[in-house]
């Protein structure tokens, strides 16, 4: 099992195409599994703990190996489904019903990170990750639907722990994601915490 | 190598099958999650100076006279006094009271009542579902595609203000207030409780109606 386990994520690391570096700095190629829980006007759309978290993470760190450069691509769904009262927009009115509420999210950013410690233990690190959320928002209710997508500004903040493992290093992070308004969506805000391996 | 690649390739379609069904998860559960209650109102209008109201004692049925085209459903009139004696009963609670229409002396408000129901077409293709658990996940194959129908009702309360003047070209009828019941139709016992649940909705979140002062 331990080994099937193994093999998983080194696949996983095949997949992307990661080949060993002969190089002093090196490409870590990763994938990340985890949790989030909105908060503010992203609560306020969609209030749901969400176990639909998935992160794509590649890093390319420095000889010392306390520093990484890379970027990242995510994809978060929020679901709500509520009976509510909600003001119409655009004309003067309300609308009560069953409402199903999603927010699809996909972050694109880059990615900067410090690492504390001895490289071949686990350490922590933090991180900055800036870049753009293409975030949809869609409202069913009765038989009509409402969407709107928009890309947004935005960046996500970062605090880790690394676990390296022989070619591998786990690492559990937290992130907050705030993003700018765009189109008719204000500011969405929710943190996610992630489980991920990466391989060089 | 090539075991390595298999578990990466299989890793990759599981990933692949929850995001496809992870975009809108949640589903339909019962067919009274399609009603949904609407109130409209026009901003320049002032409730609070209304306090009369006259209101017909007939459900004027929309579809009555029109094509055959038109996907129309006859409606029953077997709910209409109860739905009447709702609408009543909401304008009462609100403080308005109900007198007889007479042209010289007209009321504050014009409320009507009218219903209209439908045939409604969709076109849904195969679906994914869950099954068992040596095979979570599966896609009906080949896809297909089929037609289905539904029949939609709708209730309608509207007030009109005859004071308010009408210079709309061409003329319009000066609805200030509407509330609007809709849902899939079901059994005719069920249909009715809905509006009626529903009528009591649309006054509900429409507090502006309120011309008590606060006594209710």
């Amino acid at each position: 099992m331990k080994r099937a386990f193994n093999i998983v994520v080194l696949a996983a690391a095949l997949l992307l195409g990661t080949q060993k570096s002969a190089s002093a700095q090196q490409w870590l190629w990763g994938l990340a599994y985890g949790f989030a829980a909105p908060t503010g006007n992203t609560k306020d759309f969609a209030n749901d703990f969400s176990w639909r978290n998935f992160t794509v993470e590649a890093r390319r760190i420095n000889e010392n190996r306390n520093m990484s450069f890379g970027f990242n691509a995510s994809w978060n769904v929020f679901f709500e489904k509520s009976n509510r009262t909600s003001v119409l927009p655009n004309v003067p009115g309300s609308v009560t019903g069953t409402q199903y509420r999603y927010i699809n999210s996909w972050p694109i950013l880059l990615s900067a990170h410090h690492y504390f410690g001895h490289p071949y233990r686990p350490r922590p690190f933090i991180g900055l990750n800036l870049g753009a959320y293409i975030i949809e928002e869609r409202v069913e209710i009765g038989l009509v639907a409402a969407h709107e997508t928009n890309v947004h500004l935005g960046g996500a903040p970062e605090v880790g722990f690394a676990f390296p493992r022989g070619n591998q290093i786990w690492w559990l992070s937290a992130r907050y994601h705030a993003t700018l308004e765009a189109g008719h969506v204000p500011e969405q805000n929710y943190f996610t915490v992630s489980l991920g391996v990466t391989s060089h | 190598m090539a075991r390595a690649r298999i578990w990466a390739a299989s890793l990759f379609c599981g990933i692949a099958a929850l995001t496809l069904v992870s975009c809108y998860p949640g589903t339909i559960e019962s067919t009274e999650e399609f009603g949904t209650v609407t109130t409209l109102f026009d901003p320049a209008e002032d409730f609070s100076q209304n306090l009369t109201y006259a209101m017909a004692d007939t459900i004027v049925h929309i579809c009555d006279g029109a094509p055959e085209s038109a996907d129309c459903i006859p409606v029953s009139r077997a709910f209409d006094g109860q739905i009447l004696d709702k609408v009543e009963a909401e304008m009462t609670a609100l403080g308005y009271t109900r007198i007889a229409f007479d042209e010289n002396n007209p009321p504050d408000l014009l409320v009507g009542v009218s219903a209209v129901a439908r045939q409604g077409y969709a076109i849904i293709g195969s679906y994914c579902d869950w099954w068992y658990w040596y095979y979570p996940y599966y896609c009906y194959y080949p896809p297909y595609w089929t037609t289905v129908e539904y029949e939609t009702g709708t209730v309608f309360v509207t007030m009109v203000d005859p004071d308010r003047p009408n210079t709309a070209n061409p003329p319009r009828i000066p609805i200030v207030w509407a509330g609007v019941v809709n849902g899939v139709l079901s059994s005719a016992s069920v249909n009715a409780q809905r509006v009626l649940d529903g009528i009591g909705q649309a006054f509900a979140q429409s507090s502006y109606l309120d011309v008590t002062g606060g006594t209710q």
